[in-house]
């Protein structure tokens, strides 16, 4: 089981890349859902 | 194909199962057991890898939906378009996949190499792959031949020549970056079994997620193109003011 200590760079870069990933994927799925959106087609 | 509302549908259940595959994954990741050398940097396996496998995974759906483009181009161009369609989302997602494949082999590379970057053959291939997909993407949005489904298309099969080299690097060549740890062929390497669990869920979790961004861009790319046809057709119709 993880216990992160942020005091070491190694758990640090963990964090970092996870959350990188995170909101990168969830940033592009937000991007792409808003632009569905706006190009919804008019009646 | 799938009438809009179904495939609608199916869009929400798939981003649902993506989801809870995703907290499954990460719930294993978190109570897997701890590499001994590397100790908890070695859990970026969880997440490097599956970022790499899709960005090596979605450029076929991006040379398939290239392939089919320039096959049904003089056949029948609403089918070619929307293989285009196809074909722009995944290349979009394998950059995203790629991006963040890369910079977590980074941060994972300097705590454990001592160094963010070298040039071996894999590091180096790889970033070729997403330069690759980032010119394609570029001359998509800048060219202004009037023939850019071509061109780009024709720019996806060079693109996909380049995935072979990125994942037989580690085989061919000694390189910094560490040697297939699946299909080896070494009796000596290979991943712990109790790490299968986290290791696999992650995988499969990230891959279905991937999916559904590719089948989310290409519902935009597909509005982008009626609205595209629209406007088209709308011009065309429109008396000018003479």
């Amino acid at each position: 089981m993880i216990h992160l200590d942020m005091s070491k760079m190694a758990d640090r870069h963990l964090v970092i890349a996870y959350a990188a990933i995170l909101i990168a994927q969830f940033g592009y799925a937000a991007w792409v859902a808003y632009n569905i959106k706006r190009n919804r087609p008019t009646p | 194909m799938p009438r809009p509302q179904t495939f609608r549908t199916l869009l929400w259940l798939w981003f649902a199962l993506s989801l809870i595959a995703l907290a499954i994954g990460l719930r294993l990741a978190l109570i897997a057991p701890i590499d001994a050398a590397q100790g908890n940097i070695g859990s970026m396996i969880y997440y490097h890898v599956p970022m790499q496998v899709g960005g090596l995974t979605f450029p076929f759906v991006n040379l398939i939906g290239s392939l089919a483009y320039l096959y049904y181009r003089s056949r029948n161009l609403q089918r070619a378009i929307a293989f285009d369609a196809l074909a722009v989302a995944a290349a979009e997602v394998t950059v995203l996949n790629l991006s963040v494949g890369i910079l977590s082999g980074m941060l994972w590379a300097k705590p454990v190499w001592g160094i963010w970057w070298t040039w071996d053959e894999r590091l180096t291939t790889c970033l070729l792959l997403w330069l690759l997909y980032v010119s394609y993407l570029l001359v998509r949005r800048f060219s202004s031949t009037g023939q850019v489904y071509t061109l780009s298309a024709v720019i996806s099969v060079f693109a996909a020549i380049d995935v072979p080299i990125v994942y037989m690097s580690t085989r061919w060549y000694r390189t910094q970056h560490p040697s297939p740890v699946f299909f080896s062929g070494n009796p000596g390497a290979g991943l712990d079994k109790s790490l299968y669990p986290a290791f696999f869920s992650n995988l499969a979790a990230w891959l279905l997620w991937g999916f559904f961004l590719i089948a989310l861009r290409y519902v935009l790319e597909r509005r982008r193109q009626q609205a595209q046809h629209a406007a088209v057709q709308h011009a065309i119709a429109t008396p000018e003011a003479q």
